[in-house]
């Protein structure tokens, strides 16, 4: 009877999966090895009969000598990723930190991720306003204190970080609500008997508050590098073409356009997977990095 | 009961995979004669895609619908999608096998559209029609590999747009005639602030796209005497004493050397009456109209300058209504844009010529379009639009190799990175020429 209901059991339990199996099939697992099939030919994108096999081709000419793929769009998006993840996380602690000791924590907590609900079209466009170099709001005031314009968005050296800085702030709502979550489950217990110990502020934080975030933190740093790395529409909206001159360029825009503009979808489907493959070493570090900080959830 | 509560979900579960599967399959209409499966049919409906929407798709409809009315066997859909999406919409849609019928595509688009065989050849007589009644550029923007493909449209061709007050305060009288010329009155006519803040752009060049930066690029060029690439689109003409000469100008108007600055919008700018000069082809002459109501009668425009005066040049980029490949009823799509292109309907003007000058206030290129009483009176009245028409006897056109899109990114990224210090005149040329001619091989 028991062997009989297990397999009973198991027949169902299949049943419930399969439609987000299918799901998962139809909608993840095809379309990425059509796209492996794709990163291996030269197709223009018009007519599947016109592709044609060139085997990897198309990796080595992403990493030939005179490809901006390498430097400057895969700089690019590293620096990208890492510079608006820094600024989202260690504001988000910062703000998480804070909420969990004021009143009215819901309503701190909705303001900080309105940005996060807010359309990404909308949030670059307004950027572009408060950066413009001739009455944007930022050049009013600097010009206001008697310093000289400046021209975030032109000029190449701090373009990137013009755009960094929008991507982090849109970062901290969403790092704060799963962060407030995490601090939420810590025992106030720890902090009692640290406090009756004699432990200030800061000794609490640090050797009570972080460690045991530890998991929370490890989920917030994966899925917002993920995102950092994979980032495309801010860049498209507030310097369309990844300029000046590529200086904002990021892989998910270069492949956007080496497909849908240039009719190179085997380069761009090969940008793809390289992307895929360095996003996956990321996380495996990271993985790594907090299993061996004593996270072993993950 | 227990049983048949496990045979329900059972049931539920297969249901959801069924409803699942059912999602997945091809919900899309396939377009009007496609499946091998239907009969042959009396009445056809043909797909028009364009980018043609908001006003101008109304603007467009009055025709569909005489053209449907006065023929029940051919219908006209028209689809509109914006410019941006127009070649991405093209090209899922050819991918998935719904392309339109018929499509209005940009000559830019030609070699890439060529290479993938997306659209027939025309017919004949269609070829022998174009070729008699269209000029040069218009032609050759409307050919494949010599071919014609379809009938041109929007031929638009570039121009030197000056702000005749601006001019008249710092004391000129006339637009420029040659590159030294025009420099020296932008400097004479540029105003900043105490604070370094441009008032008055003196001349500017328009930015945002690689379009946007390169097609002025290439009407200096063509005004300097040359095209950018060979006539057989396989090199690169930067090297020559013309692109040469071209980037130079252009390293004096943004950049470490540059006379203006580059975060000045000269699109806004023009539209507000604070540059005093910029290129821009026919049709921007429609939006400012709109944009600067009363002081539109401020705008002027002459032929682009050329270096020492004595040639003219532009050039002219085409849209061409063309026919899918694997459209099913070619015949009744070819039967369309004939009349659409080459029948005269109201006050002398073709259909095209009519949707033209009421939607952009542009003057088609056809030649009886031109000799219409309704576009002579339109062009002796509006010497902006008879500029642009008179361009077009002179005007080069958009080159269109396979890689084109590819080139103009290039070009326009390495002017972007001269007018940005970061790179210089020098490397420019040779970067942009070599790397031109890489993709051209």
């Amino acid at each position: 009877m028991k062997s009989f209901g297990l397999r009973k059991e198991t027949v169902l339990a299949y049943s419930f999966l399969i439609p987000i199996l299918l799901f998962y099939i139809i909608f993840l697992v095809i379309p990425v090895v059509f796209s492996f099939v794709i990163s291996l030919t030269e197709w223009g994108g018009f007519d599947l009969e016109s592709m044609t096999f060139v085997g990897l081709d198309n990796y080595k000419k992403i990493f030939a000598s005179d490809s901006t793929f390498l430097n400057p769009i895969l700089t690019n998006t590293f620096v990208f990723a890492f510079g608006s993840v820094a600024l989202s996380f260690i504001a988000a602690m910062t703000v998480s930190f804070l909420i969990t000791r004021l009143r009215w924590q819901g309503l701190w907590r909705s303001i900080y991720f309105l940005p996060a609900v807010t359309t990404i079209v909308a949030i670059g466009n307004v950027w572009l306003y408060i950066y413009n170099p001739t009455n944007g709001i930022l050049n009013e005031i600097l010009t206001s204190v008697g310093l000289k314009p400046v021209n975030f968005l032109d000029n190449p050296s701090i373009a990137l970080w013009a755009v960094i800085a929008v991507s982090g702030w849109l970062g901290i709502g969403g790092a704060v609500l799963i962060l407030t979550a995490g601090l939420k489950g810590i025992p106030h217990d720890y902090y009692e008997a640290a406090s009756l110990e004699g432990a200030g502020m800061w000794r609490q934080y640090f050797s009570i508050t972080l460690p045991l975030l530890r998991p929370t933190i490890l989920f917030v740093l994966i899925t917002s590098f993920i995102g950092g790395l994979q980032s495309f529409t801010l860049t498209l909206v507030m310097t369309r073409t990844g300029g000046p001159g590529n200086s904002t360029n990021v892989g998910a825009l270069e492949m956007y356009n080496q497909a849908f503009s240039f009719g190179n979808w085997g380069v761009a489907s090969a940008m793809a997977f390289v992307l895929f493959v360095v996003i996956f070493i990321i996380t495996m570090i990271q993985l790594i990095v907090f299993r061996k900080g004593g996270v072993e959830s993950y | 009961m227990k049983l048949l509560g496990k045979l329900s979900k059972v049931a539920l579960a297969l249901t959801l995979t069924g409803a699942m599967v059912a999602c997945s399959g091809n919900n899309g209409n396939a377009p009007a004669g496609e499946g091998s499966g239907n009969k042959p049919a009396e009445k056809v409906e043909l797909t028009m895609l364009t980018h043609y929407v908001g006003v101008n798709e109304t603007q467009l409809k009055p025709l569909i619908d005489q053209w449907n009315s006065e023929n029940p066997d051919i219908q006209i859909k028209p689809i509109g999608v914006d410019f941006g999406e127009l070649q991405k919409t093209i090209m899922t849609k050819q991918s998935a096998g719904q392309g339109a019928d018929i499509m209005h595509v940009y000559a830019l688009w030609g070699g890439q559209l060529s290479k993938n065989n997306v659209l027939a050849e025309a017919p004949d007589h269609i070829a022998e029609d174009v070729k008699a009644n269209y000029p040069e550029a218009a032609v050759k923007g409307a050919s494949l590999n010599g071919k014609v493909f379809g009938y041109p449209t929007e031929v638009q061709a570039y121009g030197l747009f000056y702000n005749k007050r601006l001019l008249k305060e710092a004391g000129f009288d006339n637009p420029p005639a040659t590159w030294d010329e025009m420099l020296s009155m932008a400097k004479a006519i540029e105003k900043k602030d105490s604070s370094g803040k441009v008032q008055v752009q003196g001349f500017g060049f328009q930015r945002g796209y690689a379009g946007l930066v390169d097609q002025p690029f290439m009407a200096m060029m063509a005004a300097a005497g040359s095209n950018l690439l060979s006539d057989d689109l396989t090199k690169s003409n930067l090297n020559t004493d013309a692109g040469k000469k071209t980037l130079e100008l252009y390293s004096k108007v943004y950049g470490k050397d540059g006379m203006t600055d580059i975060s000045f919008n000269a699109t806004k700018g023009f539209g507000t009456g604070q540059v005093a000069m910029t290129i821009g082809a026919g049709w921007w002459a429609g939006s400012l109209k709109t944009v600067m109501k009363d002081s539109y009668t401020d705008v002027g425009v002459a032929p682009i300058p050329s270096i020492d005066g004595s040639s003219k040049g532009t050039i002219a980029y085409t849209w061409t209504w063309g026919v899918n490949s694997k459209s099913k009823n070619q015949e009744a799509a070819w039967k369309f844009l004939q009349w659409m292109n080459s029948t005269v309907v109201k006050d002398g003007l073709t259909p095209e010529g009519s949707f033209l000058l009421e939607a952009f206030n542009t003057a088609s290129s056809r030649k009886s379009d031109l000799e219409s009483p309704k576009l002579k009176e339109h062009l002796d009245s509006d010497p902006i639009i008879k500029n642009f028409s008179d361009a077009l006897t002179y005007a080069s056109e958009e080159q269109s190799p396979a890689t084109a899109a590819e080139v103009q990114d290039i070009l326009f990224k390495n002017i972007e990175s001269m007018w940005t210090s970061q790179q210089s005149l020098e490397d420019t040329i040779n970067n942009a020429h070599t790397q031109i001619e890489e993709k051209l091989k």
